[in-house]
């Protein structure tokens, strides 16, 4: 496993916010990969680590 | 299981949502691991009982959440301690130590915002392995 990567909080927050906002809601399903990658980059997270989840 | 979690802080025991649901125990205890199975929460090692329901933990971590309301909360994460802010819309703070130097550390969001932005999270499980071993992520 590589060194990971280092997320300025800011970005962990925004993350946070697009990543979990109606999590609870009953119609919530599990992202498939590319709906994944999508969040991340949505939040400017891109790049061979957080590809192809 | 989400409004049981948001209401107690607390994860539900399978004989209580088979109460709330009208269900048999069995039958809960089935979904529970189909949820399971399709990476939507995570039970614990006796495959029964709530371990994770992301982005909550339903034991104690370095991870709590406090809402501005006074409701507390456990994270799984840095990452899931805000996550829990953003899901129930509410300002509130996490007071946790530095995965680095250990020293304490807060973050609070006021506003909808955080209050400082001095401090970084160290992702090492890239996402496409994040269910490899989702407790060591």
């Amino acid at each position: 496993m590589g060194r990971g990567a280092i997320v300025p909080i800011a970005t962990v927050w925004e993350l946070a916010k697009a990543w979990y906002t109606g999590r609870e809601r009953e119609e919530w399903r599990p992202r498939t990969p590319d709906e994944t990658t999508a969040v991340f980059s949505e939040v400017g997270l891109t790049g061979e680590f957080w590809a192809g989840s | 299981m989400y409004d049981h979690l948001i209401r107690t802080g607390a994860a539900p025991y399978p004989a209580t949502l088979a109460t709330d649901l009208g269900l048999d125990e069995i039958t809960v205890v089935e979904a529970l691991r189909a949820l399971e199975d399709a990476h939507a929460l995570v039970l614990g090692s006796d495959r029964d009982t709530v371990w994770m329901a992301h982005p909550f933990s339903a034991v104690p971590t370095p991870y709590p959440v406090r809402t501005a309301a006074g409701r507390e909360y456990w994270g799984n994460c840095a990452w899931d301690a805000l996550g829990v802010l953003a899901l129930l819309g509410s300002d509130g703070a996490s007071a946790s130590a530095c995965a680095d130097c250990d020293d304490p550390m807060t973050i609070e969001v006021e506003n909808g915002s955080l209050v400082s932005d001095d401090a970084v999270v160290h992702f090492l499980v890239p996402p496409r392995r994040f269910w490899d071993d989702v407790g060591f992520t």
